[in-house]
Order: structure tokens, then C-alpha cells, then sequence
């Protein structure tokens, strides 16, 4: 059997190596998307046009006011009437109004307007705002940020990214390729073949899995150097994590080319049934506690949330792998669970 | 045009880099002709084909379909020509009725006109009683009957049909080839490429391309005369050996 | 003679359509077997069944002595099947295909490399090719070479020579005739009546039903279609 697998990874890494197309979605893709995510696409919010309004301008105002406009997330436009804080925001011209009580170096009494017509950025807005004047006036709040001290959101997104990619790498392409075969009829040569059937879908497996494992090494390096994410923790429960949940994905691929007959099915189910969770269940873009009670159930399943919960633990809050047992816990099960439905439900027939 | 000929081709080339397709070839179908237009696989029958309906464009050469000239006229030329290929010929989900609506549209017919080319297309093939039946539904010698009248809904001059007996039961096969005869008589053009080389024997002149040239062109009789073969069959594989 | 293949009332349906209809059989050892039909007509149905594909809805079939559901594992050590629409990896070479064809059944190219050369050498030639490539009749011939390469002892083709040019047509029947010569069972299907009179035996089949198993009478096609009214 040595040969035989050995020959069949053979194979596989030649259709790989031989279409540009794999080539540039199990490469290019990955790096893209980081690198998008990172640097370019954030909900960090900079440069919010900021107007204030005070009937009295003493000199703790001013004083408030200067290190307003020092900050470097404001842009300070300058200084306007109650009146006009309407007209400034409904054209755009500023997005905030911090207006100062006439006894503020009495009160320190504080009122925002902002414009809310994104509520995300509206949020940050405020809680920037917030934290930059309490910053410039005597608080009974210290902040103090833990693990993302800067809050940059390209530490959220990496985790989530990773959690995507190889999902679309290993159960997507494997899935793909399974599919592929039964479609071109080569498939029923194999299955004809005294090769024993779960063979042939490891062996397929074994490309998809080094493959990932190269993007998984690239992502760390580019997470590591090109954004200075700490990973304190060390980056082997990093490695070891990831590594089980590359295999729970290439067990997805092989349990969705058990259940369809076309390329074009394989492609739709690995995107809507397992991409889409992983967008909308795994805190990726919002909190898993803002979700209804049933759908924070089903994120309880799906496997990218909890990897992508360990990953923020080890890259970002720098725990290690003693850390995130229960994720990893989860995880190993899962993929047992899964690998052994899908191997039983391996057909060695055509129907 | 000199005689009343619907296609007229000279020289016509296809390349695809240094590889040759279709290198010059030349010739004429009269109107109401039966055109075998055989060749071995990878002999650029498909190739020539394709430049015919206007689907592709000759790297050379000079050719008229319908009146209309393959370089400059392809938009044209798809409004007279009908195509049937095994591969593609009817949609499964929409019923006869449908599908001859459908393709009636597609070439601007009005809809009083289709209705009444429906009726008369499906009364010669004696299935007007199933115009409502879905056609994935039907055996497959019915489709592909089915997908020839549909490719004559708009009286197309000439009709293009690509192995369309590929896998049909002899006696369907037969009973297309006294549609093509038909509808022969009646003056439309037929150009067939076919594998069955007994259907060869049915065309009134056939050309046979063996390496992106013709090599043959004549009325099966005096190509089995001159190869000294007692079918066609035998004219076939000593032209391509 | 024993029988290489024995076929008793076989019966199977895909949802309403019935596929296969009480289908009796029984195939010589090193026969050439024609499955004769039109497309529809249960040809491809019936060699899954007998290449341990599929499992039939009734009736039974065993082929060199094995039953085709229970002993499925050891018959696919003996069996070698071509389906329809050759399937070869088309991005891989000549080379490849067979190589990685001749692993599955733990063989080498070299070592049964005297099985397929009388057809492989005319493809030797272009063997670093990819398959995809390939003309309609050098696909066939090295489709052929793979569903070889492990010396089956029974060979199902399906279809070989649908869409293919009649020159190859013909070059396929020789090879098939002389792979008979050396004992190997063969069972091929076609579309193309004409085909019928390179086997030994045919069976007609038609809408899932086998009208007749006959020596092939001169003119095939009259006779199809007399079969065909008759029922």
C-alpha cells in the first residue's frame, strides 16, 4: 500500500502544480486577503472631523479643547454656536460636536453629538471621544486596554481570516477535487480498483494538507513581522491548533463530496453551508453575544468559531496552549465525530 | 452567386497559433442539398463549422452562407441558418410547446406565426397530441426528432446539424433521416456531420477533411467508384489511412 | 466451455425509470460479447452492475465464479472496465496516466509493460503528452492500455468507439479481437449496429430488456429493427 499512496500524492501535486487556477486560489488568495484585511480594510476609525461648541471658553475649556485637537485620531475643525451643530453635521462637515457646559470648569459636564448614520462608526466615535476627553480632565476612570492596547482591528481580523482560509483550502479544494473525479468518470476506474476506497480520499487529502500547512507558515510569518501581532504565547499551541482544525476541514470536504455528484454543488455547499458560518458565527465582524440565543447556539458547532477563539488567545492575549484546552478539546472531537460519519458514509459503490 | 448556391467557400483557413485547423479549403452547397461534411477526429470538421455559422471568425480565406460573407456578416448569417448538435438540443424543464416558443422568439417570429409553425412542424412528426409534455421527459429519439423541428421553427435556409443521430435507435434514425429528406424537398439546405457511415450513403454529395483539408468531394456512388470500395465505409478509412 | 459471466433476472430502477428489466445472460470464457443498443437501452447500467458499481434491485450475476455483491473485493482484482467517455486524467501525460493506473492495481508500467505494447507502442510516441491533447483515437487506445495494465481477466468496455472516427472504430475491433486471442474475456457495448458482426455473440437490448442473444446475423440493423417491431 506504500506504493500505491505514494503514487496517489504523486498524482494529486501534479493536478494541483499543473492548473493555474488552483495555484492562484491555495496561494495568492490567502496572501491577499491578509494583507487586504490588515493593512487596508479596518473599522479603526482616524481623522473624525470634530467641531465644539462652548458658551464660555475659560481656560480649562481651552485646555480640554488642545488636547482634543492633539489626538491624532481627531481632526479639530474648529469652533461653532449651538445652532449650527445641525447644519455642520447634516453636510458632512464635521461627524461630532463635543459642547461644553457653560460651568464646566465647575461640572466638567461634557455633551457629544454625533452623527450616527453608521452605527459603527458612530460607536467608536463616541467611545474614542469619551476616552480622549476623560484623558484631558481629572476621571474617576483609569483606562487601560489589555492585550490591544492600540485596539487595532487587523489583530481581530487575523484569527477570523486564518479561520476562513483554510476552510476554503482544505474542504473546499478537497471537496472540489473528489467531485472532480466523479464527474470525469475516473472515479468509477478507481472505485473498480482492488484499492481500498478511504484510500484514495486520504491520499488526496495529504496535498490539500501540506498546502495549508505552507499558507499557515506564510500567515504567521506576515501576522508576525508585517503586522506585530505579539504571539507571545509561543507559536507552537499556535501550530498545533491550527493543525487539527486543518484536518476538521479536510474531513468537511470529504463529508460534502460524499453528498453531491457536481463540481458546481461541491463549490456552492463549501461556500454557503461553511464559509457563511464562519463570517457570521465566529465573532469575526460581530460579537457571538450579540446573536439570538438559538443562532449562538449553532455557532456552538461550528468548528471556525472555536478556532478562531483559541487563535485570539494565543496570538493576540498570548496565553499558551494550556490556555485554550477547551477549544482544542472541542475541536479534536469534532473532527473524530465527523471522520467517522464521513467514513462510514464513504461509498464504495455509485449509489 | 452563379448557380443557386447557399454556401460558398474559398480557400477558408483557421489557425490557432502555428497549429492549422482548416487550411483553404474550397467548395459549394446548392440549395435543397444534403452536405455530408465527414472527417476523422481532430480533422477540423468542428473548426470549419463553427466559421460557417458565424460563430468564429477565418484567419483566411473568403466564404458566403445565405448570401451573407462569413468575415464581415456573422450577425446576419445566424438569422438564416438553423444548428442541432447532439450535445445541445432542447430544454429539459420547459415543455414542446415551450421550447418551440422559446426558440420561435429568440428569432423574432411573431407569436401567431409560431403557433402556427408549431402545429404544422409537430403534425409531421406526428407528436402534436404531447405538445405539453415536458421534454426531459421524452425518450431520446423523440428529443432529438423534437430538436431538429426546432431548429427549423424560423424556415432557416440552411440547417446545420452536428451528429445528430449520435445514440438513437435505428429505427429513429431512419425515421430522421425521412425528416431531412423532407425538409430537403422542400428546399432547405442540410449540412450534417455524422459518424454512421450508412447515412453517408444517404446524402447527395459528401466531403470527407483528413488533416484540416478536404481530400474528397463527390456523390457517395462515384466515391465508392473511384476508391473501388463497396461502401462507404471503405472510402472513409482509405482516405484517412 | 465455462462461463465467464452468469446473469440471472436482473432488474433495476433509478426512481420510475426501469433501467434494467429481467435481464438473463451468460458469457462464455474468452468470448468477444456484443451489447448492442441504443442509448437508453440499459448497456451502461448492466456493466456497472457487473463491475460491482452498483447492486441490482433484484435477480442475480456472477462473473469467473464470484457473485458480484457478496465477493465485490476479489472481483476487483480481476476486472478491467473502460466506462463510457474514456476516463484519463487530462492534465496529466501518457506516461502518468498509465503509471498512476498501473499503481492502483500495484503494478508497474514496466513489469506489464509486454501486456499493452502491441497498443501502446503507437503511442509510445507521444507519451509525454498530456491526455488532454490527444486525438479521439489515441484517447481510446490509451484508455484501452489502462483498463490493461493489471491483466484483468475479464474486460468490460462501454461504448469504446461512440464519437470516434471509423478508422480508430476499426482499429479498436482489431485490438479487441486480438486481445481475445490471448484468453481475455471481453464484454463491449455500441450503439453502432454495424459494430455488431466483430463478436462473437450479441445481445440486442432495447428500453432495458435483452430482445435476443444471437450470432450476428449479416444485416444487423434490419434485423434490430424487425426485433424492435416484434415486441
Amino acid at each position: 500500500m506504500q506504493i500505491r499512496m505514494s503514487s496517489f500524492v504523486r498524482k494529486e501535486m501534479l493536478h494541483i502544480l499543473r492548473d493555474k487556477r488552483t495555484m492562484l486560489v491555495v496561494i495568492v488568495i490567502p496572501l491577499m486577503l491578509i494583507l487586504l484585511f490588515g493593512f487596508t480594510v479596518s473599522t479603526d476609525v482616524s481623522n473624525i472631523d470634530v467641531v465644539v461648541s462652548a458658551p464660555v471658553r475659560s481656560s480649562d475649556v481651552e485646555s480640554s479643547v488642545r488636547h482634543l485637537a492633539s489626538s491624532p485620531y481627531i481632526t479639530f475643525v474648529g469652533y461653532i454656536d449651538m445652532a449650527s451643530i445641525d447644519a455642520m453635521l447634516r453636510s458632512g462637515k464635521a461627524s461630532a460636536a463635543v459642547v461644553y457646559a457653560a460651568d464646566y470648569a465647575v461640572t466638567h459636564d461634557v455633551q457629544l453629538v454625533i452623527d450616527g448614520a453608521d452605527a459603527n462608526t458612530a460607536a467608536t466615535t463616541n467611545a474614542y471621544l469619551q476616552v480622549i476627553i476623560a484623558g484631558g480632565q481629572p476621571s474617576p476612570f483609569e483606562m487601560h486596554m489589555l492585550y490591544n492596547p492600540q485596539m487595532k482591528s487587523s489583530f481581530n481580523f487575523i484569527p477570523g481570516i486564518m479561520g476562513m482560509i483554510f476552510i476554503l483550502i482544505c474542504a473546499m479544494m478537497t471537496s472540489i477535487s473528489i467531485v472532480k473525479e466523479k464527474e470525469n468518470g475516473t472515479m468509477e476506474v478507481l472505485l473498480v480498483s482492488p484499492v481500498r476506497p478511504i484510500y484514495i480520499v486520504i491520499s488526496k487529502m495529504i496535498p490539500y494538507l501540506m498546502l495549508s500547512f505552507i499558507d499557515l507558515i506564510i500567515i504567521l510569518l506576515l501576522a508576525h513581522y508585517a503586522m506585530e501581532v505579539p504571539m507571545t504565547g509561543g507559536v507552537g499551541g499556535i501550530i498545533v491548533v491550527s493543525v487539527v482544525y486543518l484536518v476538521l476541514s479536510l474531513t468537511l470536504g470529504l463529508m460534502v463530496s460524499n453528498l453531491v455528484q457536481s463540481q458546481i454543488a461541491a463549490l456552492l455547499i463549501s461556500a454557503m453551508v461553511m464559509m457563511m458560518p464562519v463570517l457570521f458565527f465566529s465573532g469575526m465582524l460581530f460579537p457571538i453575544d450579540n446573536l439570538p440565543w438559538a443562532l449562538r447556539w449553532i455557532s456552538y458547532v461550528v468548528p471556525a468559531r472555536w478556532y478562531i477563539d483559541a487563535m485570539r488567545k494565543l496570538m493576540i492575549m498570548g496565553v499558551g496552549l494550556e490556555g485554550v484546552l477547551l477549544e482544542l478539546g472541542v475541536l479534536l472531537l469534532e473532527t473524530l465525530v465527523l471522520f467517522v460519519a464521513s467514513v462510514m458514509k464513504f461509498n464504495d459503490r455509485l449509489e | 452567386m452563379v448557380k443557386d448556391n447557399v454556401i460558398e467557400v474559398c480557400g477558408l483557413t483557421k489557425r490557432f497559433g502555428a497549429f492549422t485547423a482548416v487550411d483553404g479549403i474550397s467548395f459549394a452547397v446548392a440549395r435543397g442539398e444534403i452536405f455530408g461534411f465527414l472527417g476523422a477526429n481532430g480533422a477540423g470538421k468542428t473548426t470549419a463549422m463553427r466559421m460557417l455559422c458565424g460563430l468564429s471568425y477565418p484567419t483566411d480565406g473568403r466564404g458566403s452562407v445565405a448570401g451573407y460573407d462569413v468575415m464581415t456578416q456573422g450577425e446576419q448569417i445566424k438569422r438564416y441558418i438553423g444548428y442541432m448538435s447532439q450535445r445541445f438540443s432542447l430544454y429539459e424543464e420547459l415543455t414542446v410547446k415551450e421550447n418551440m416558443e422559446l426558440f420561435g422568439g429568440i428569432y423574432g417570429m411573431r407569436r401567431s406565426e409560431i403557433r402556427h409553425r408549431t402545429d404544422e412542424l409537430l403534425q409531421q412528426i406526428e407528436f402534436a397530441a404531447h405538445a405539453g409534455e415536458r421534454v426531459g421527459r421524452l425518450p431520446l429519439g423523440w428529443r432529438q426528432k423534437l430538436a431538429f423541428m426546432v431548429a427549423m421553427i424560423h424556415k432557416p435556409e440552411i440547417v446545420f446539424l452536428d451528429e445528430p443521430t449520435g445514440g438513437v435507435d435505428p429505427i429513429t434514425r431512419r425515421q430522421f433521416w425521412t425528416l431531412i429528406r423532407h425538409a430537403a424537398t422542400a428546399g432547405t439546405t442540410i449540412f450534417v456531420t455524422t459518424h454512421y457511415m450508412d447515412e453517408a450513403a444517404f446524402c447527395d454529395r459528401v466531403s470527407i477533411m483528413v488533416d484540416g483539408r478536404i481530400k474528397a468531394l463527390d456523390t457517395p456512388a462515384s466515391l465508392m467508384q473511384q476508391m473501388q470500395a463497396r461502401n462507404m465505409n471503405e472510402v472513409f478509412v482509405k482516405l484517412c489511412r | 466451455m465455462n462461463n465467464a459471466i452468469e446473469i440471472c433476472g436482473l432488474s433495476k430502477s433509478y426512481g420510475s425509470v426501469n433501467a434494467l428489466r429481467e435481464v438473463s445472460l451468460t458469457v462464455g470464457e474468452g468470448e468477444l460479447f456484443g451489447l448492442i443498443g441504443p442509448d437508453g437501452a440499459g448497456k451502461t447500467t448492466l456493466f456497472r452492475i457487473l463491475a460491482t458499481l452498483l447492486v441490482a434491485d433484484s435477480g442475480t450475476a456472477t462473473v469467473c465464479g464470484y457473485d458480484v455483491v457478496t465477493d465485490y473485493k476479489r472481483l476487483r482484482q480481476l476486472v478491467g472496465y473502460m466506462p463510457g467517455r474514456f476516463s484519463l486524467y487530462q492534465d496529466l501525460s501518457v506516461e502518468e496516466n498509465l503509471s498512476f493506473y498501473a499503481s492502483i492495481f500495484g503494478v508497474t508500467l514496466e513489469e506489464n509493460y509486454d501486456l499493452v505494447a502491441p497498443i501502446y507502442r503507437q503511442i509510445e510516441p507521444f507519451r509525454t503528452r498530456r491526455a488532454g491533447m490527444l486525438s479521439g483515437g489515441m484517447k481510446q487506445k490509451l484508455a484501452l492500455c489502462c483498463a490493461l495494465i493489471h491483466k484483468p481477466q475479464i474486460l468490460y468496455l462501454d461504448e469504446p468507439t461512440t464519437g470516434v472516427d471509423v478508422v480508430s472504430r476499426a482499429e479498436l475491433w482489431d485490438m479487441l479481437s486480438m486481445l481475445r486471442e490471448q484468453g481475455i474475456t471481453i464484454v463491449a457495448s455500441t450503439p453502432y449496429m454495424d459494430e455488431g458482426s466483430r463478436c462473437v455473440r450479441i445481445a440486442l437490448m432495447s428500453e432495458g430488456r435483452i430482445l435476443e442473444v444471437c450470432q450476428p446475423p449479416d444485416n444487423l440493423e434490419e434485423y434490430f429493427i424487425e426485433r424492435m417491431r416484434g415486441v
